[in-house]
This record gives structure tokens, sequence and C-alpha cells, in this order.
């Protein structure tokens, strides 16, 4: 039923060929590069890749926020809106009810003298639902993300709480909006081993329940690839690689996705861990070529010499020159 | 409601060994000279304003505990129904220049750009007017009285209110829960009036403390040199002029009696400004 729902509703956030770049005195310094992703609805896709690389900068273009004096090109389309063209009280709109953002560190994004309840109920009483009401939905919705004694915890101030138990009150605030499109901003990285994994099973499943889109961001390829459908891997402002997330070890093609494959240890296999030589460059030091051709192993002349575009080889996209015979050149049994 | 336990306000007692003793008897100090202030017709031992020819400038004694002044009034009497007019002024004054100042910096924060610059510099223009002359002004154009000197005081101590919530505002705005609220799509009157200011408000009320005094002083001055409380009518500042004369007699006490009461209040309510610093300090 979810499959022939999503066939039926447009894309939930198309985003094409967004560049952002910064002013700086010897001239534009671009950010993003060219940046195409989409997202059906109800689908969850993970997006990957290493610092600087543009991950939070996309998220936020998706809320229209950019860096200060930023000029920006391209389409950001949220539910078939173009979100670029929104400000003032429609953007305000916007942000309140149609997409909704987690981030890293929940403590900082909680006002610390509000107790968890107002902070829950904040967006909803704005809305106009009577205070009771409100704190009802609060309090079930808290128990959707299985915090227990929600009642109690409503009463709370943020500095009683675990990072854990903070982050689901984030969750929990997100979902009382009831946004099409959830972005998750490395929504793990500040919390415990232990409690990233129910954090993430507790976003996945409230996400797929509602039939809601989720943008997942995160350094953890397979952490992206257990609660995704689809993974995007992007470097230096460009996404690489779109692939379905069950074939990430056997289908992927692109030598910059390999090589954080293996850049990370293995729970099945002894082996050393093989770094990325060399050091990430930033989306301006690019030049004409392909963003990975110095690093990359497989390279060839026409690499560095122009830009690979993302297209469509088999189940997945790829921006790479070779693509067609990287399936004969990568070593698949290495990355598992 | 749960069951994990409730949480019981903290006694009396508890509160004062938190705030500490010292704080704890300035508060209590202050605040029964406030309650004098309100009840004066119940407190004072006689009328302010009824003289007597026949005890003028007298000494201490049972009937009179601080003596009489030139008419013959009670001292202590017009000290306790003077403290009305002399707090009061103050606390309007301390009111008006925190809610400009706060208003003032809080926009200039939000809105930024030429909007910041345009308060800067008016800001600035404020500062550079010594505050004692605004007041004497404003006596020039709405006439003797307490209500000029104190709008103008009012005006002239904005800039001080504005320049420390600013610092701390401009901190404030750039906090992550900031920005997120603007990304749940609060506008910014919403963010400002329920998040911003209040995690502000420890500073603000630390500088309209400290302020407190200072007005005193200012209106006392203002009342001093008769241009503010006009006789008959009992205000600190105009019972030292008053008490001048009688002081050159050797008779101290008319002008002595305000002059410590200013001096003693001050300093109280300075020290309580610089506790209520400190801890808004550690609670920024």
């Amino acid at each position: 039923m979810r499959v022939a729902e999503r066939a039926m509703r447009v894309a939930e956030l198309d985003i094409q060929d967004l560049k952002i770049s910064l002013p700086r005195v010897d001239g534009p310094r671009p950010i993003l590069a060219g940046v195409t992703l989409s997202i059906a609805a109800g689908e969850a896709v993970g997006l990957v890749g290493e610092s600087g690389s543009g991950k939070s900068t996309t998220a936020r273009a998706v809320m229209r926020l950019f860096p200060p004096k930023a000029t920006v090109s391209g389409t950001v389309d949220v539910a078939g809106r173009s979100v670029l063209a929104l400000s003032g009280q429609a953007l305000r709109e916007f942000r309140g009810h149609e997409v909704g953002m987690i981030y890293q560190d929940p403590r900082s994004r909680i006002n610390p003298l509000r107790r968890i309840g107002d902070f829950i109920t904040e967006g909803m009483r704005d809305q106009g639902v009577p205070r009771g009401d409100a704190s009802q939905r609060a309090i079930s919705l808290l128990e959707s993300v299985s915090l227990t004694n929600a009642a109690h915890r409503m009463n709370q101030y943020p500095g009683e709480l675990s990072g854990g138990l903070l982050q689901r009150v984030m969750i929990a605030s997100v979902l009382a909006t009831e946004p099409g499109l959830i972005l998750a901003d490395e929504p793990t990285s500040a919390l415990d081993v232990t409690t990233q994994e129910e954090v993430v099973a507790i976003l996945g499943d409230a996400c797929r329940e509602r039939g809601m889109s989720l943008l997942f961001i995160t350094h953890d390829l397979d952490l992206a690839a257990a609660i995704t459908d689809r993974i995007a891997v992007m470097s230096a402002g460009l996404v690489l690689e779109v692939l379905p997330s069950a074939l990430l070890h056997s289908e992927l093609r692109h030598p910059y996705t390999a090589a954080l494959l293996l850049s990370r240890p293995s729970l099945h296999a002894r082996r050393r861990i093989e770094a990325i030589p060399g050091a990430p460059i930033a989306a301006y030091e690019s030049g004409t070529g392909c963003v990975f051709a110095s690093r990359c192993p497989f390279a060839i002349d026409v690499c560095s010499e122009s830009r690979p575009v993302l297209r469509k080889i088999g189940v997945s996209q790829v921006a790479c020159h070779r693509a067609e015979e990287m399936g004969g050149l990568i070593d698949y049994g290495a990355l598992a | 409601m749960s069951t994990i336990g409730r949480v019981y306000p903290p006694s009396v007692f508890a509160r004062a060994r938190r705030f500490g003793w010292a704080t704890t008897a300035l508060v209590v100090i202050l605040g029964l000279i406030v309650l004098a202030a309100i009840f004066a017709p119940l407190v004072a031992p006689d009328s302010p304003t009824a003289t007597n020819i026949l005890d003028t400038s007298a000494g201490p004694s049972i009937s009179h505990l601080l003596g009489t002044d030139s008419l013959g009034r009670d001292i202590l009497s017009r000290l306790i129904y003077g403290s009305r007019l002399s707090l009061l002024g103050p606390v309007i004054v301390v009111l008006l220049s925190s809610v400009i100042g706060t208003a003032l910096s809080v926009s200039s924060v939000w809105i930024g750009g030429w909007y910041s610059v345009l308060i800067g510099r008016i800001l600035d223009l404020l500062f550079s007017v010594p505050s004692l002359l605004i007041a004497i002004l404003a006596v020039a154009f709405v006439g003797p009285g307490l209500t000029g000197p104190v709008i103008a005081l009012g005006l002239a101590y904005t800039p001080y209110a504005a320049r420390v919530v600013q610092s701390v505002a401009i901190r404030e705005r750039n906090l992550a829960y900031i920005e997120s609220g603007e990304l749940i799509g609060f506008g910014g009157w919403s963010i400002c009036t329920r998040h911003l200011i209040p995690n502000v408000m420890p500073m603000i009320r630390a500088q309209a403390t400290i302020s407190f005094g200072s007005a005193l002083l200012d209106l006392a001055a203002v009342s001093f040199l008769g241009l503010g409380v006009q006789p008959p009518s009992a205000a600190w500042g105009l019972m030292v002029s008053e008490g001048e004369a009688a002081l050159l007699n050797g008779q101290p006490a008319a002008a002595l009696a305000p002059v410590i009461t200013i001096l003693v209040v001050v300093v109280m309510v300075n020290l309580l400004g610089d506790q209520v610093d400190k801890r808004s300090k550690r609670a920024l």
C-alpha cells in the first residue's frame, strides 16, 4: 500500500543543480557545486560524505537557510513548491508545517530555561491548539518515541534529561507539526553509541508509520544503509553516487563510495583499514575535473579534464567517467 | 500525576541560605522601607506637614524621635512620607529606561543592518548628554515637579540599559535554539518575547537594580535644587535643602537625617544590585 501511495504523489523533495557560492575577494567561492537529489514521498534517503562535503549546507538549503551573502542558483522543491521563492509569512508557514529539522546537538537547540512540555507544545499553541489538547498530544507523542513517564517529563527542564532522551524529545517536537519531510542532520553523532541505535530506530519507525520522507545525514555508511531506502554519497559539494541501500555493497560503482567503505573497520573480516590517500578537497579547489580524480586509484586522463555528470546505470546513478567498467575494477569481496 | 516524586518549593530559610544572609538582610530592610512608604499614614507618628512655631529645630526627644525642622515639623514623619516620592520616582525612571532600552536593543539585535546602526547612533547621542542636565532641561519645559525630571531621566538612563541588554542579547541571538525557533516557523516577535527577552531577563534586572541608586540620587539632586518636588510635600532631596539653613546654625538633624537616609538606601540598593548582577552572570 505504501508503494502505491508513493507512486501517486510527486517527489517530496526535489533538488536540481543546486549551487551555492560565497563572495570572496578573489571571486565567488562555491560551496555546493550543483547538487541534484530527490526523495519520493515516504522514502528515506541517507546523505553520506566526509566533513565539509556540503551535506549540512544542502539540508539547510531545503529550509531556505543560506550562509550570509551567498549566491544561490538551481531549484529546491518540497512537495511541488519552490522553496527558494518563499519569504516572510509563507516561508514561516513552510518551515512550520512542511519540513522538520532534527539536529546533531539537541541540548543547544532547546531553550534551556523552558520545560520540555513548553518546547513541544509551543508550535501547536502557535497554531491555535488549546493548551489542554496540546499537552495531551505532546504526551502521546513523547510516548510514541518510547519516552517513559511522559507526563512527568513534560514538567522537566532540558538539563534534567540525557542527550538520548533529549533527542527523542526533539523527534517528538518535529512529529508534532506533522511535516511531510524530516531533515535529520547527524541526529546521533552527539549520542552515546548504545543510545544511537535506539534513537535511529525510533526516528526510522516514526517516519515509516506516518509516511514521512526522511533525509538522514551521517558519516556512517552502514548506519545510513540500515534505516534508509537509498543512499546518496557527497563530496566537495557534489552528489557522486545514488543507489539503493540494500545494494550498497554489491552494486556501488563510484570509486569514492568504495574507498569510504574500505576506510571503516569491518565487523566480518579482519583487514587493514584503508585510508583514502590525500586530504578531502573543498568544492572551490576541485578545478574542472572529477572532484575525486586526484585521490582516485582508477583515475585516467579524462578524469582531471572534464567533470562527470550523474547518469543512470542499472539501479543507481553514478557520476564517474568509468562507471560502466567499475563493476569489474572494484574488489567487492573486500567491502563486506 | 507522576510516581517519581514532586518538587516542593524551597522554604524561606532554604532561600535565605541560598542567597546568603547578607543579601537576605538587605532585601528584608529594603522591604521594610518600602512597606513604611506604602503604609506611611499608619507608620508615621505625626503629620509630615503640621508645623509648630513653638517647637522649631528641636533635637531628638520622646515626642519627636529625630527632632523637628525649622518649621517645627516632625523629621521622622517627613522622612517616612518623603520616602513615597523619593522611591516612586526612581522606580518609574528604571521601569521606563529598562522597557525602552530592552525594546531598542532587542529589536536592533534582531533586525540588524541599517536599523541597528541607527539605534546605535541614537544611543551614542543620548550617552553624550549628562543625565542631570536633561532632567533640569525637562523642568524648563514641563515646569517644576517630578513628572518632567522622571521622564527625562527615564530617557537619559535608556542607553545604559540598552547597551547592557544588547551585549547579552547578541550572544543569545546567536545560540542554536533561537535559530531552531526560526526554523520551526516562529516569527521574530514570538521568538523575542517568548525566548530571547526572558532569557536575558536576569541581566535586565541587575542593570535596573544598579540604576535605581543613581536615579534616586539624581532625583534627590533635582529636588535639592528646588526643581523637583515642591514644598510643603516631603521628599528627601527637598528636606536636605530645607535643612541647610539650620545646619549652618548648628542644628544638623534636619539636613543630616535625609542625607543619611539617602546614603543608606543608595548603598543598600547598590549592594543588592551587585548581588543580582553576580547571580545574573552565573545564570547566563
